[in-house]
């Protein structure tokens, strides 16, 4: 090297380390976007900035779009590039993936600022695996009836159905077909997202759980399993009111339900409440939410959740920390349910305005009181609760309910693969 | 064997007509050539008798039968194209063999013909190469041995010797002349080339912009043309043509006011007519006899070997001689040029017919 | 090394790195996943187990079906659009009035990528609420509605779900099977047809004696793009069914990526990658050869 780049390399290093010394501390934070992205975006960066007005900290924020959302998190699980804190769900899964190297970081050293008792009992086990505490769930997703209330009225019903057999009562009364047998209206559909989520909280509603508190053991033989799953197929081969295209992929339900052609859906995500406001005002009026019917033993719902946490690999856990001590305060909380149109995880802030200004969303915050979490303590979950054929619980539902093969064997047969799956 | 009558045949592209009314008769066996500038209208016309191209008015009859709305397949005629248009994947058997295939003969009968015309061709021991491993002269062959295979009442060639060079197309020449002798069928065959009408026909159809100018055998044709074009079309190198005015007294005048006297050769006029006087370049002479053309300046001298071709210039004009006598002559020379009476012709100014 | 090849050599070379890096390299590494056992959840079990992993997928019915489909899918696939583009090239190659307005309809599903395509004919096909449904029920032409997409009835390896994703296919393949065999259609000679016509051939002569093996070296090429690429087909099939109802539509690359990603198990999708190198190798092997065999005659 001549002298005078030697000279000026020197310089410039000086400089960089000087100045990158005297910076601020700065972390990196991503999340996912939720309802409108820009909207959300603002949502993030209006708490953001009163979040560095609080602290100093500068926080730059990253858009992971959904499309990528699985594939950058098992990408940061196994060495990839990793932000210090980010919006997260899975959290056994990727732990399991990650190990100590990399994934989800534990910050149970730090949990008392973070204030967790004013959370909902089950949205906290989104965010524990295997006793350790790994941040703070902020959303939840929880489940309940949507109806057509021109169908009911039309079928002479009083009201939404609140037990399985009136469930079947008032499907069978709304459903309209022809000799030939092409439908109108299909009268019943389990439920809106993937197949799996539809028998989950039949099953828990019918006294069942899938494992064992550790994680350890499978526990689906048994019968609530089978009457769950008799439910499920006497619903589309007895009482003929469910279509059997919709176990299919490619199955679009909203447009479908806009329609008229579907009459009530089980279990239907909340945010659909959002969505039939925001997109098909017109269809005001024709349509209600209703809490879950009640199985044999209960009425649970479908929740599922999301969290902020930590990363590991971070050098920055400290300030992150401080990130999530201010995003887990009520205003915050209310702030992030209001832009992502999910339900919030603290009783608190369900219970403010913004939460009771539409019927549809008194029936949301009643049904969160019957909330069941759809996180499982072992990290196979994902796989075993994958929603595409091959995937264990899947094969369950479809063989036994749309091929209608024997329920005992096969219930034995998921039974022996989920617990060969918990062993791995 | 078939005689072919054409009637008042015309083609038109859309408002645009290239033929005009053409008849013509060819008789059995004859070999007649179509021969004229590019875009006359001869392969038009020999592509309306072989089916390849719609017939707009009048009538094509093969033998007796009117063919307009026939299908080449159905005219039973054989054509050789100027692209020789070989089955490139097909060997030379199955080139040959190809359309009596077409026509289900059965496999012995096949077998035979196309021996016996690759015989005839001298093509026998080619018989299992492809065409891209043929020279082409020898894919000229096979484009004939295709044809003759059939046997069809009509032979048609589309410049088929346009591909070759000038030696081959020689050899070629004799050969296609002699199959004719040999087998008689009755062909047509199109050409640019005034060398391989005069060599090849015993008919020749000289074409001009969609017009027969003149029909006759060769020889005919070459003594006695009926129109400039023809005089000038025929016989190489062509007749040299002087433009001028007869007056009365068998006098002709030059454009630059020179004058030939002409006698009793000249056709008597009362007032002056414009007129073309054509000599033939092997015709003019520096012997004393005959017409006096004129004293000529020697411009270039070009020795073909047995003849020498000379350009010389008189009155202002030039004048092509082809000189027999191997006399010395050198550029510059100062030389009578003489033409025998019956040696000239001459041709209207306006009509360009002969007078 | 002369000044001109070392021009060349850095030509080259960003094209040569990019191909190393995204294709060569990631693909040697798929190669030695599928020899060792690689469960995302378990690291510590994983090590070197041979064949153990193909052993695993061929022993899988559903996997052995998804094979069958594979190859069915893409003989089907293919045999419609040459056999398609071979009519309809020759239809637009002629000459009449409104040619250019059926050219541009038949280049259409060109400019519509394989997901795009799914998405709408998704909507197309809904048994729900397909237009086609719609029409032919109308017209008396059936009278239960088709269900495209889910209806399991087979007949051998054949169902419609499977037909449907082949039109899907055949659809939108059209358009670079016609370009093709319009540039070969357009290079052969008249005067072929001409001397065909004299010869007496008929339409269907002329179509097997003079276009058709004129029309090889085009054709070669395209049946080895359209293997290669077939086998190996992921969207349509992920987009429309997700492989099924009941596996009927599943495909390699499909049933590779749930492997894979939903089930976490890399090595059986390495594995499954493996078997479409070795079914692409054997296209791509047998195409040189030909291609050999010309060169050499």
């Amino acid at each position: 090297m001549t002298p005078i780049s030697r000279i000026l390399c020197t310089t410039s290093l000086t400089a960089a380390l000087t100045l990158g010394s005297a910076a601020q501390a700065e972390i990196e934070f991503w999340t996912m976007p939720y309802g409108d992205q820009i909207a959300w975006k603002d949502t993030i960066d209006g708490l953001l900035e009163g979040f560095t007005a609080e602290t100093g900290i500068e926080v730059t924020h990253e858009t992971v779009p959904w499309g990528n959302a699985f594939q950058t998190y098992l990408t940061i699980a196994q060495g990839g590039a990793a932000p210090d804190c980010a919006d997260m769900y899975w959290l056994h899964s990727f732990s399991a993936i990650g190990g100590e190297n990399y994934g989800p970081l534990p910050i149970t050293e730090y949990a008392d600022r973070l204030d967790l008792d004013s959370f909902y009992e089950g949205a906290l086990t989104d965010v524990t695996y295997l006793d350790e505490i790994y941040g703070i769930p902020w959303r939840g997703d929880i489940r309940a009836i949507l109806y057509r209330t021109d169908a009911a009225e039309e079928a002479g019903l009083s009201g939404p159905p609140t037990t399985w057999d009136e469930t079947v009562a008032a499907a069978k009364a709304m459903h309209v077909a022809d000799e030939n047998g092409n439908v109108d209206r299909w009268g019943y559909a389990f439920g809106t997202s993937n197949v799996v989520s539809w028998l989950m909280p039949l099953y828990w509603q019918a006294g069942g759980e899938f494992m064992s508190e550790d994680g350890t053991t499978a526990t689906i033989d048994n019968q609530a399993m089978r009457d769950a799953l008799t439910f499920m197929h006497d619903m589309v081969h007895v009482h003929r009111v469910v279509d059997i295209d919709s176990f299919e992929k490619g199955y679009e339900m909203l447009p479908l339900f806009v329609d008229g052609q579907i009459a009530l859906i089980g279990s239907a995500e909340q945010s659909w409440g959002k969505r039939l406001d925001a997109e098909y005002p017109d269809a005001e009026g024709t349509w209600a939410m209703a809490p879950s019917a009640a199985g044999p033993e209960d009425a649970d719902s479908f929740s599922g959740a999301g969290y902020f946490g930590v990363l590991r690999g971070t050098e920055q856990v400290e300030e992150c920390v401080s990130l999530l001590e201010y995003l887990s305060q009520n205003e915050s909380i209310l702030a992030l349910s209001q832009g992502s149109g999910n339900v919030a995880t603290k009783p608190a802030v369900m219970q403010s305005e913004f939460w009771s200004d539409r019927p549809w969303k008194q029936v949301v915050a009643v049904a969160l009181e019957d909330a069941h979490t759809s996180q499982h303590a072992a990290p196979s979950w994902s796989a075993i609760a994958t929603s595409e054929p091959g995937g264990i619980i899947f094969d369950l539902i479809y063989n036994t309910v749309v091929l209608q093969e024997d329920m005992d064997a096969e219930i034995a047969t998921a039974q022996e693969l989920m617990q060969g799956e918990l062993d791995r | 064997m078939a005689s072919i009558t054409l009637d008042n045949v015309r083609k038109s592209y859309g408002a645009l007509e290239v033929v005009h009314g053409l008849s013509l008769d060819i008789a059995e066996g004859e070999f007649t050539v179509l021969v004229g500038p590019s875009g006359c209208g001869k392969s038009t016309l020999l592509r309306m008798i072989a089916g390849l191209e719609d017939i707009t008015d009048g009538t094509v009859r093969v033998g007796d039968t009117v063919v307009n709305d026939l299908p080449p397949r159905k005219r039973d005629i054989a054509m050789v194209f100027q692209s020789y248009a070989l089955y490139p994947h097909k060997s030379v058997r199955k080139n040959m063999a190809f359309s009596l295939e077409m026509a289900g003969a059965p496999k012995t009968e096949i077998a035979e013909k196309v021996a016996r015309a690759a015989e005839i061709l001298d093509l026998t021991p080619l018989l299992d190469r492809k065409p891209a491993a043929l020279s082409g002269g020898q894919r000229q062959r096979v484009a004939m041995g295709r044809a003759i295979v059939r046997s069809p009442k009509l032979f048609l060639f589309d410049e088929p010797l346009s591909n070759l060079d000038a030696k081959l197309r020689v050899q070629m020449r004799a050969e296609i002349k002699e199959l004719h002798q040999r087998l008689r069928t009755t062909t047509v065959y199109v050409t640019h080339d005034q060398v391989e009408a005069m060599t090849m026909a015993d008919r020749i159809v000289v074409m001009n912009a969609g017009n027969i100018e003149q029909i006759g055998a060769p020889m005919e044709l070459y003594d006695d043309p009926q129109s400039r074009f023809v005089a000038e079309f025929i016989g190489s190198p062509a007749m040299n043509i002087l433009d001028g005015t007869f007056h009365p007294g068998g006098r002709f005048v030059l454009p630059d006011g020179g004058e030939i006297a002409l006698g009793g050769a000249a056709p008597a006029v009362d007032s002056p007519r414009k007129a073309g006087l054509g000599v033939r370049p092997e015709n003019l002479s520096h012997e004393p006899g005959g017409i006096v053309l004129g004293t000529a300046r020697v411009r270039v001298v070009e020795p073909m070997g047995s003849e020498t071709l000379m350009t010389v210039t008189v009155g202002g004009r030039s004048l092509l001689v082809l000189d027999r006598t191997r006399r010395p002559v050198a550029v510059g020379d100062a030389l009578p040029v003489h033409a025998a009476p019956g040696d000239l012709f001459f041709f209207d100014g306006k009509t360009d017919r002969r007078i | 090394m002369s000044e001109k090849n070392v021009f060349c050599y850095l030509m080259v070379a960003p094209a040569l790195v990019i191909t190393l890096i995204l294709g060569i390299y990631p693909m040697i590494r798929s190669m030695v996943m599928s020899f060792r056992s690689y469960d995302l959840l378990n690291q510590d079990k994983n090590g070197w187990v041979g064949l153990d992993n193909y052993r695993q997928v061929m022993a899988d019915d559903r996997f052995v079906q998804t094979i069958n489909q594979t190859v069915v899918f893409t003989f089907v696939a293919i045999f419609f659009v040459v056999v398609i583009a071979l009519f309809l090239a020759q239809v637009i190659n002629a000459e009449f009035r409104g040619r250019a307005v059926l050219r541009t309809l038949i280049f259409t599903p060109w400019f519509v990528p394989p997901v795009v395509a799914s998405a709408i004919w998704i909507w197309l096909l809904n048994a729900n609420v397909s237009p086609i449904n719609h029409f032919l029920l109308e017209a008396g032409v059936i009278e239960r509605k088709i269900r495209f997409l889910t209806d399991s009835d087979t007949w051998g390896p054949f169902s419609i779900p499977m037909m449907s994703i082949i039109a899907v296919r055949v659809w939108n393949g059209l358009p670079i099977a016609i370009v093709f065999i319009l540039a070969g259609l357009q290079s052969i000679p008249k005067s072929l047809y001409e001397a065909a016509d004299m010869d007496g051939a008929g339409t269907f002569s002329k179509f097997f004696h003079v276009t058709l093996p004129l029309l090889r070296p085009v054709l070669l090429v395209l049946l080895a793009l359209f293997f290669m690429n077939g086998f190996g087909h992921f969207e349509m099939n992920y987009v429309m069914t997700g492989g099924g109802p009941r596996n009927l539509t599943n495909v390699l690359a499909v049933w590779t990526y749930q492997e894979g990603f939903q089930f976490l198990r890399f090595d059986r999708a390495a594995a499954a990658g493996g078997i479409v190198l070795m079914m692409t190798s054997v296209v791509a092997v047998l195409y040189i050869w030909l291609q050999a065999k010309d060169v050499r005659k």
